[in-house]
Formats: structure tokens, sequence, C-alpha cells
């Protein structure tokens, strides 16, 4: 095939001259072209069944007050889940700083500090006193 | 610049949007004959295509919400159409191929299960038919529905070059079908 070839359907499209391809070929893109362009006439039955079809399904319009009822469950499911989540997130984290309530720095920065933490420790100097008396 | 014939087509959905169902009967008998040929092509099956064009309008319907008025309705509808046929092609694609298939003097890998319902009975379908289906749909879309370079990039989610550079290449492949049937016409 030569490589023009391909050139006759914007050749024809444009009117130009034909005489430099096959003319067998000519015709038969002509033939293709007419073809295609074939169109049937407009069918009133098959527009009837559209507009039948298109009654019975309405446009798609904003969900009603029955419809977002009855997504309640799924709803408060991902809300759950996501309250979850982020609960976990908050609890593992031991990157961030003080600000967060992370358990290591709780532990560094307020435990120890607290008297009651030290109350609640032993008290090693009783011992320690007891043993020198004896 | 828009057409007087696009300007129309903004009206009537313009009614429709507003409440005018029965406006859109108007669409569907302007679009309807040349939507349902390019559906019967793309699938090659009359009955296919008369089906598939009848769910387009439906899907156009549905979701004449996003129209944009940026392109012109037959564009819009055009897209529509395509994806249906393409999802079609794939569906069918996965299902066994049939006896009928099996029987074809040319083989290609892109024939369809559709084929077994084609009127194959002349040169323009059986081009069609062999034609791989990228191809196929800008033939359609160019040589059929006569649109723009720039409606067919639109409709295929192609840059502007990619269409012209596979408009081409399908000429290419159209022109190679119709001499391996020339040859065999006169062997």
């Amino acid at each position: 095939m030569k490589k023009q070839d391909n050139d006759i359907f914007e050749a024809i499209d444009k009117g130009q001259d034909l005489d430099k391809y096959p003319e067998d070929l000519v015709s038969l893109v002509v033939d293709f072209k007419k073809d295609l362009k074939k169109v049937s006439d407009p069918d009133q039955i098959f527009v009837n069944q559209v507009m039948s079809r298109i009654r019975q399904e309405p446009q798609r319009k904003f969900p009603s007050f029955f419809e977002i009822f009855s997504w309640t469950p799924q709803i408060a499911g991902v809300l759950a889940s996501l309250a979850l989540f982020s609960f976990q997130q908050n609890f593992s984290d031991t990157s961030t700083g003080p600000t967060t309530y992370s358990s290591n720095v709780y532990f560094n920065d307020s435990i120890e500090k607290d008297p009651l933490f030290k109350k609640s420790s032993p008290d090693y100097s009783v011992l320690l006193h007891l043993e020198l008396e004896e | 610049m828009v057409s007087d014939s696009s300007q129309n087509d903004f009206q009537v959905i313009k009614r429709v949007l507003n409440g005018s169902t029965h406006s859109y009967s108007a669409l569907v008998e302007k679009y309807q004959p040349r939507l349902q040929i390019f559906c019967a092509q793309m699938l090659s099956s009359k009955e296919a295509g008369r089906d598939a064009s009848q769910e387009t309008f439906i899907k156009a319907f549905q979701s004449l919400k996003t129209f944009r008025a940026d392109s012109s309705f037959a564009a819009w509808l055009f897209q529509i159409g395509r994806n249906h046929c393409i999802d079609l092609l794939r569906k069918n694609k996965r299902r066994p191929q049939s006896e009928y298939d099996e029987d074809r003097g040319y083989h290609h890998s892109n024939k369809t299960n559709f084929d077994s319902k084609i009127e194959a009975k002349d040169l323009t379908a059986k081009i069609l038919r062999l034609l791989p289906e990228k191809y196929r749909e800008l033939i359609l879309l160019k040589e059929s529905q006569d649109l723009t370079y720039e409606e067919i990039a639109k409709i295929t989610s192609s840059s502007l070059e990619s269409v012209k550079g596979r408009l081409k290449r399908a000429r290419i492949e159209v022109i190679k079908i119709m001499k391996d049937f020339e040859l065999k016409d006169n062997i």
C-alpha cells in the first residue's frame, strides 16, 4: 500500500483532486463514506419507549428525608470507626510533644512530679533507720 | 462559537431541567437516528445498537444536571453512548466465543461476540467488524457522525494530537482491509 493512500479520506472531504490515487480504491472509500452516513428516519416507537422509561425512572434528585434516615446506621458506623481510629492514634503516638495525651509524656512529665506518685513508693529510708538502730 | 443547533439543544435542556420532562423527546427524536446507527456499528448488531442507544438516552437524562454548556449536547451524548458500548463490548468479551465466530475467514484479535448477530452483507459492515475497537470508534465518530477533532477528543478523553494520529492509523487499517477484500475478489 502506498503511504499516502489513507489521505483519500481527507482529499474527498476537502474536494481535492483524486487523480493521484488508484481509481478503484477511491471508489471503495467513497462508497464506504456514503454507507457510514446512511441513517434511518426518526423512529417514533423508539422515542415513545425512551420517554415511557424516563417517566418510570425520574431524574435523580437530592435524597429525600427518608433516604437519609435509612442511611443513619451506616453513617453512625463510619463516625464510630473514625472516632475509634482517632482515639487509637492519639494514645499510640509518642513522637509528639506534651500537648497530646501520649502515655510516655504523661509518665515522664506528670506522674513522677505528682506528690501522690511519690507517696505511693516504698520509703526505704525507714528500713535504713531500723538497721542503724540494731 | 455555538451553532444554532447547539443553541436549540441548550434551550430544550433548560426546559427539561425546569421540570418539563416531555421536552426531552425533542432531543431523542433529533439524535436517535445518529446515535442508534453509531451504537449498532460499534456493536455490529442492529438490535444491540437499539438497546444501547435507548440506555444512552436514559443515562443522559438522568445525568442532565451535570451537562455543561462548554461542549455540544451531541458530543456529550455520544460520549455516554461510546462508554456504554465499550462496557458492553468488554462484558461480551468475557463470555465464551460463539461457534459462529469460529467460522470466519478473517481472524482478528478484536472481534466481538456481537459478531454472531452481524448483518455483514456489505463491505462497510465487514470492514467495521474487522476494525479493532479503538479504530472503529474513531472512524465512526469522524466519518459517520461528522464530529470535529475537538469533539472526538472530548468523547474519547484523548488529546487532539492523539486523535489525529489514531485516526490516521485507523484510515490506513480501513484501506488495508479494503485491499484484502479487493484481492480476494480478483482471485
